[in-house]
């Protein structure tokens, strides 16, 4: 909460911000399939965080956002589809986390709600005019259809004439006069004919201004929903669905696995393979081989370098619950002993800086990283790592 | 008459709309949203609050069972805790401490006493995650199969006992017995 309001006061005030870094968001997760990531903060960006309500799994600074954060992070670099995550994440907190509830009995009025009211209104609207209608005099001796009727006025003539005559008794002589006055005051058979056609035709336009009003209406809704680029997503989607979106994420990695596993054993001395043994380890959270992993890899290359030395620390800093244990402390300094800008080992320690808070060190040892500018890192996410700290508080 | 009334249809939904609204202001969006409900309970390993063997989920399960997430830094946990006690009589009470410093969790249960079966530590909020944890107290009602068959998020006071938990439990346990 607080980042944000910062973070909006410093738009207020004008300050540059590269878009990168509103988007960003925290990102202390180094992504397996970098081109993930950009679907990954799409889909967080979708979803509530559960503690502070009005606020996004990236806006929010609290820790069960960053938390959730993380997992919906892991989880797309997976594989997981969008769908996948989002049932995993209301299995957990309820629908409440999505801002795009789904359309079931208990939000059927949510849904249906605006459709029923439009409903309402244009019935509404439809009875009014139609009363209206009905109190219209139909037009008599209209100049299109030749002087064919009576004066109009005979008609006006002939209903206070009945409306007198009702009022009296049926034997009295005004009220024989007044039927014999409605008598010659009739409109004629010619006339009625006239009248009938006149509003039959009359009726039979009416449609044209409904039709039109559908169709605005309809024009209007298509209008509103190809604007939101929904079809397009949708279209995007439909092109190139995901070939291994039925495999589960663990099938995935079980396949990868495999394939490392035939490589070693056809070359037992393949320093890269044992690195990308030990590191599939660590993101499945399988620490203890992951550490027999990157034993190998230290007895192979003849004493550990300090990309392994680094490497084992990180294993027993995750399997610590990302606590610098003392021996992940002493392999770090093992590590950095040995190359004093060794990458993971700075990324290590600067990711443990972040995750207290100490957020001025953390950014301390990404700036080193960007200025020693070795290979491997990722430059753009240590920007807005950086620029992610300093609105945090650095 | 009617024209009258038709004149105060407005108003009338309006008052409606008002009254549904305020109500929902009442509603907990979480405790009863049926799609938490009926899913398991994960299967996680954890340490004891107390050392010793790492407590597993799967041994809580075996007859409906009360999980209470709690931690000594929050006061509406302190505030239900004398209840808890209470609950400890009559159903399976165990505890998850949540992002708690064990020496402080452990001072507080010595101080207040101890209504828990096991508490299971949950120093980084790992578990909490997987169950959906987002705030303390948090109290689940799981079957004997770890089904959650419904959950409260706050204090819990004897009300919401009665009402919300205490049939869920009674038609659990019949359930329990063919």
């Amino acid at each position: 909460m607080k980042g944000f309001t910062i973070l909006c006061a410093l738009l207020v005030l004008g300050v540059p911000l590269s878009q990168g870094a509103l988007a960003s968001g925290v990102d202390t997760y180094q992504f397996q399939h970098p081109e993930l990531q950009s679907r990954a903060q799409d889909l967080a960006r979708t979803l509530r965080c559960p503690q502070c309500q009005n606020q996004n799994l990236v806006e929010s600074n609290s820790p069960i956002a960053r938390d959730l954060r993380l997992e919906v992070y892991r989880w797309v670099d997976e594989g997981q589809s969008d769908e996948q995550v989002i049932a995993r994440m209301t299995s957990r907190f309820g629908d409440f986390v999505r801002y795009d509830p789904p359309f079931k009995a208990s939000t059927a009025l949510l849904w249906g709600g605006p459709a029923l009211l439009l409903l309402l209104a244009l019935a509404r609207l439809r009875a009014s005019l139609q009363r209206k209608q009905q109190v219209r005099m139909p037009l008599i001796g209209d100049k299109e259809q030749g002087n064919l009727a009576q004066d109009p006025r005979a008609e006006l003539n002939r209903r206070i004439m009945a409306e007198q005559q009702a009022g009296l008794a049926p034997h009295s002589r005004l009220y024989r006069e007044l039927a014999l006055a409605r008598l010659a005051n009739a409109t004629p058979a010619t006339e009625q004919a006239l009248r009938a056609r006149v509003a039959s035709s009359h009726t039979a336009s009416r449609p044209l201004p409904w039709l039109l009003l559908g169709a605005l209406l309809l024009a209007l809704i298509v209008g509103v929903y190809s604007s939101t680029g929904r079809y397009q997503a949708w279209q995007a989607y439909q092109d190139r669905p995901d070939p291994l979106a039925g495999l589960s994420p663990r099938d995935l990695q079980d396949k990868e696995l495999g394939a490392l596993h035939l490589r070693l054993q056809s070359n037992a001395q393949d320093l890269d393979g044992w690195a990308e043994h030990g590191q599939l380890y660590l993101y499945r959270d399988e620490y203890e081989d992951a550490w027999l992993a990157y034993q190998r890899l230290a007895l192979l290359e003849g004493g550990a370098s300090a990309a392994t030395l680094a490497a084992q620390a990180t294993v027993r800093y995750y399997q610590a619950g990302q606590q610098l244990t003392p021996e992940a402390r002493r392999l770090l300094d093992a590590a950095l002993a040995l190359d004093k800008g060794e990458v993971s080992a700075l990324m290590l320690l600067a990711a443990d800086h972040f995750l207290h808070g100490r957020y001025s060190q953390a950014i301390a040892l990404w700036q080193r990283l960007l200025d020693e500018e070795r290979p491997r890192i990722n430059r753009a996410a240590l920007i807005q790592a950086i620029q992610t700290a300093r609105i945090m508080g650095g | 008459m009617r024209a009258r009334l038709r004149l105060f249809m407005p108003l009338l939904l309006t008052l409606c709309l008002g009254v549904l609204l305020w109500l929902g202001l009442g509603n907990n969006p979480y405790s009863q949203d049926e799609a938490t409900l009926g899913r398991s309970l994960p299967g996680w390993q954890s340490e004891s609050l107390f050392g010793g063997d790492p407590i597993h989920t799967e041994a809580l399960k075996g007859e409906p069972f009360v999980l209470n997430v709690w931690a000594s830094w929050c006061p509406n946990c302190r505030a239900e805790h004398p209840l808890l006690a209470e609950l400890a009589k009559t159903v399976p009470l165990y505890g998850l401490n949540y992002r708690d410093k064990g020496d402080a969790a452990r001072a507080w249960l010595e101080e207040a006493g101890n209504p828990y079966r096991a508490v299971l530590a949950d120093p980084d909020g790992k578990l909490a995650l997987e169950l959906g944890v987002y705030g303390t107290p948090e109290t689940y009602l799981f079957a004997a199969d770890g089904t959650l068959l419904t959950r409260h998020t706050g204090l819990l006071t004897t009300d919401i006992w009665q009402r919300q938990f205490v049939p869920k439990l009674k038609a659990a346990r019949q359930e329990g017995k063919p």
